[in-house]
């Protein structure tokens, strides 16, 4: 029997952090102490809180220890295990309070969150399918095959209110019943696991975390439409993901809970792995169902939609990872304990992948209903340095960006449509006063221009125009009638674009457009950017009454561009400095290296 | 291949072994059992394994268990404080893991703590 429990994280994050050393370490030497008998050590998916990883957790206590290394692992294995201190230097502080947390349920960071999706995340070792049974997995599974009729599965998911997690948000329930609706011998079950947003790692984190939440819910739902096949399309460059699904599958063979005849109850269904190649669009749901099949990576016209011909031409529901990974809780709890979270048109919890400027990068699952202001500065610890937050960026490159002064705006799938974003699959990105939000609609569309599969004009053309309108526009070349015709531009290809992809690649401009034009008119009429972030329309310059004329800068400018005045500045015995624009690279050289302040960007 | 019996079977034995890493405390009573030089020379690791085994084993859910520092006394080690959801922390002497059995019974479960165990 196992007293003491050593967590140590496996997810992506930590795992390029050395955490499988760590691992390693641990075992050794819980061994060389002689108390291997006592001590239990798991790999876990991730906790969540991947900005102090590599995060170690050790019960009974439940001790937080963040940013450990390997050579602190005989410390704690000596003072934590074997005499019972706690290693109090190791214990996470709560960067907003200062404050030494003990326990990982004693934090901000977790307090807050509601985790149904992640319950198991940090919590099971997702290689070992008895943990996962332990926590009342495949309970759902047994429960609609020996107990339920496929209509009350698709009854009970209908009145839950679960809604696509995907993205668009489509409720889940009717994807269902027009699948089971449809006529058809051979119906096919598929899972979106091609993750592609910038900076969104929700779906990787659960199917490394708990892959069987998201096997068992395909089941479930293959028994619901009247499937025996499923694939799991997730993207090659989630190697440990990847491993993780497999070894899950295979152990769900291996005891029956998928294959022929599962649990002895006459139902068959078998799931196969389809890497991608690692193209955003194959995220698109018909764009993903050819690449299944074999086919390059395209969208095609929607309808027929997959509900009636989807994968080689049969009917077939496609959902998201986090989407099913909801599924087995709704069974075993009911609609109602689902609905009771969220709100009136957004029923449950998201999962976000928090990133950009903020203190707690990581991954958080709160109710939907929560604030922008609960997320950011309650369980994200808000921005760092001191920094006034900006906007937030959701929907990844088909969303759009939030702004300050929607800070208290319930996040559910409908408020942020009405405010020019979109939920999209759960990526947050937090942006401060530093960033310029041209560039940042720049750095979307440049994404999309190169994710686009070129099968239709209006998206492979169209937004290639619309980056070199904001490249005009980054590098002060641009005029006002310019930014009247890439509005235009805009709309043309959220009209004409063949899938979702083209339709909402304009998105992050548009919706940057109508809370911060204020920056585009800066950067066209008066050739600057608010932010200092545009290099072409920046200005390097001395203040010349702050210079002491030193000649540090002039040393370290790599192109000459500094040039001595006759100027001495009250107080100062040497000869002011400047800076010659027509030379100047704007490299930033001179101003790292002056002590006195007297060089500036603008 | 496994019945459905086999998979139940699976879970009540594996419930107790993941039970201690139930992350979702609310209220929850607290354990300490005293870990200093003292308490580990007279048997506090004893202690605090049949702590952790009377809880996991009967599936007693928000209940954390901390290995704390030296508690004092160190004629009456090994020593443990149990400290249920709002009641004064209750400090127990001279502890074995019988005496531990009958505080997770009377004073975790039922409420009750052991009079004769209490440090006087």
């Amino acid at each position: 029997m196992y007293r003491s429990h050593v967590l140590v994280c496996g997810g992506t994050g930590c795992h390029s952090n050395n955490s499988a050393n760590i691992l390693k370490a641990f075992n050794e030497e819980i061994s060389k102490n002689g108390i291997a008998a006592d001590v239990q050590t798991v790999q876990t998916g991730c906790f969540g809180l991947c900005a102090v990883g590599p995060v170690v957790i050790i019960y009974p206590e439940g001790a937080f220890y963040s940013c450990v290394k390997v050579e602190d692992v005989s410390e704690i294995v000596s003072e934590h295990l074997l005499k019972g201190r706690l290693v109090e230097r190791l214990l996470y502080k709560e960067k907003a309070t200062g404050k030494t947390v003990k326990a990982l349920s004693e934090t901000n960071f977790y307090k807050k969150q509601t985790r149904v999706v992640l319950r198991n995340c940090g919590v099971i070792n997702p290689e070992n399918i008895d943990e996962y049974i332990a926590m009342d997995g495949y309970q759902a599974l047994i429960k609609v095959l020996t107990s339920m009729q496929p209509q009350e599965v698709i009854d009970v998911v209908l009145a839950s209110g679960l809604r696509g997690r995907g993205g668009a948000g489509f409720p889940t329930g009717r994807k269902w019943q027009f699948t089971k609706d449809a006529v058809g011998d051979v119906k096919y079950v598929a899972c979106n696991a091609d993750e592609g947003d910038p900076g969104a790692f929700m779906d990787r984190s659960v199917l490394e975390g708990d892959p069987h939440a998201v096997i068992e819910a395909m089941a479930i739902a293959a028994y619901a439409i009247g499937a025996q096949q499923g694939y799991v399309y997730v993207r090659a460059e989630y190697p440990i993901a990847v491993r993780r699904l497999q070894i899950a599958i295979d152990q769900a063979k291996e005891y029956g809970l998928l294959g022929k005849n599962i649990l002895g109850t006459g139902f068959n269904f078998d799931l196969e792995i389809r890497l991608g190649a690692g193209a955003f669009v194959c995220g698109e749901e018909t764009a993903l169902m050819t690449s299944i099949e074999g086919n390059r990576g395209e969208p095609r016209v929607r309808p027929p939609f997959p509900a009636h011909k989807g994968l080689f031409g049969k009917p077939t529901v496609l959902n998201n990872v986090e989407t099913y990974a909801n599924i087995a809780q709704i069974i075993l709890k009911g609609a109602d304990w689902f609905k009771s979270m969220g709100t009136e048109k957004s029923r449950g919890t998201k999962v976000f992948a928090l990133g950009g400027k903020i203190v707690n990068t990581g991954l958080v699952e709160i109710p939907m209903g929560t604030t922008l202001r609960e997320v950011i500065e309650d369980i994200g610890g808000g921005v760092p340095n001191g920094k006034k937050f900006k906007a937030a960026q959701t929907g990844g490159p088909s969303g759009g960006c939030i702004p300050a002064e929607h800070f208290d705006i319930p996040i559910d799938y409908d408020n942020l449509i009405s405010i020019g974003s979109m939920m999209g699959s759960g990526g947050m990105i937090v942006m401060d006063e530093d960033n310029c939000m041209v560039d940042i609609a720049k750095f979307f569309l440049t994404f999309t221009v190169d994710e686009s599969c070129g099968k239709c004009t209006p998206c492979r053309i169209g937004n290639k125009r619309l980056l070199e309108y904001l490249d005009k526009i980054t590098s002060g070349k641009a005029t006002m009638q310019d930014l009247e015709d890439m509005e235009k531009l805009c709309y043309y290809i959220k009209e004409n674009s063949l899938c979702g992809l083209g339709q909402t690649a304009p998105n992050p401009v548009l919706s940057t457009l109508r809370y911060f034009r204020d920056e585009y008119i800066a950067h066209i009429r008066d050739k600057k950017c608010p932010a200092g972030v545009c290099k072409s329309l920046l200005q390097y310059k001395i203040i010349k009454d702050n210079c002491i004329g030193c000649g540090m800068c002039q040393r370290q400018c790599p192109a000459g561009a500094i040039l001595n005045t006759d100027y001495v500045a009250p107080g100062k015995k040497l000869p002011a400095k400047e800076i010659d624009p027509a030379k100047c690279v704007k490299c930033g050289a001179c101003m790292a290296t002056c002590k006195f302040k007297a060089i500036i960007k603008e | 291949m496994k019945s459905i019996a086999d998979i139940n079977a699976i879970r009540e034995q594996m419930k107790s072994k993941v039970l201690i890493r139930d992350n979702t405390k609310e209220g929850e009573t607290h354990v300490f059992v005293g870990m200093g030089t003292v308490g580990l020379q007279s048997g506090a690791v004893e202690v605090f394994n049949a702590f952790v085994d009377e809880i996991t084993s009967r599936l007693i859910k928000n209940v954390r268990i901390s290995r704390g520092g030296n508690m004092g006394e160190a004629a009456n080690q090994p020593m443990a404080e149990v400290i249920l959801p709002g009641a004064a922390p209750v400090c127990y002497t001279g502890l074995d893991a019988a005496k531990v059995k009958v505080i997770v019974e009377k004073h975790i479960l039922g409420g009750e703590p052991v009079a004769e165990y209490i440090a006087k």
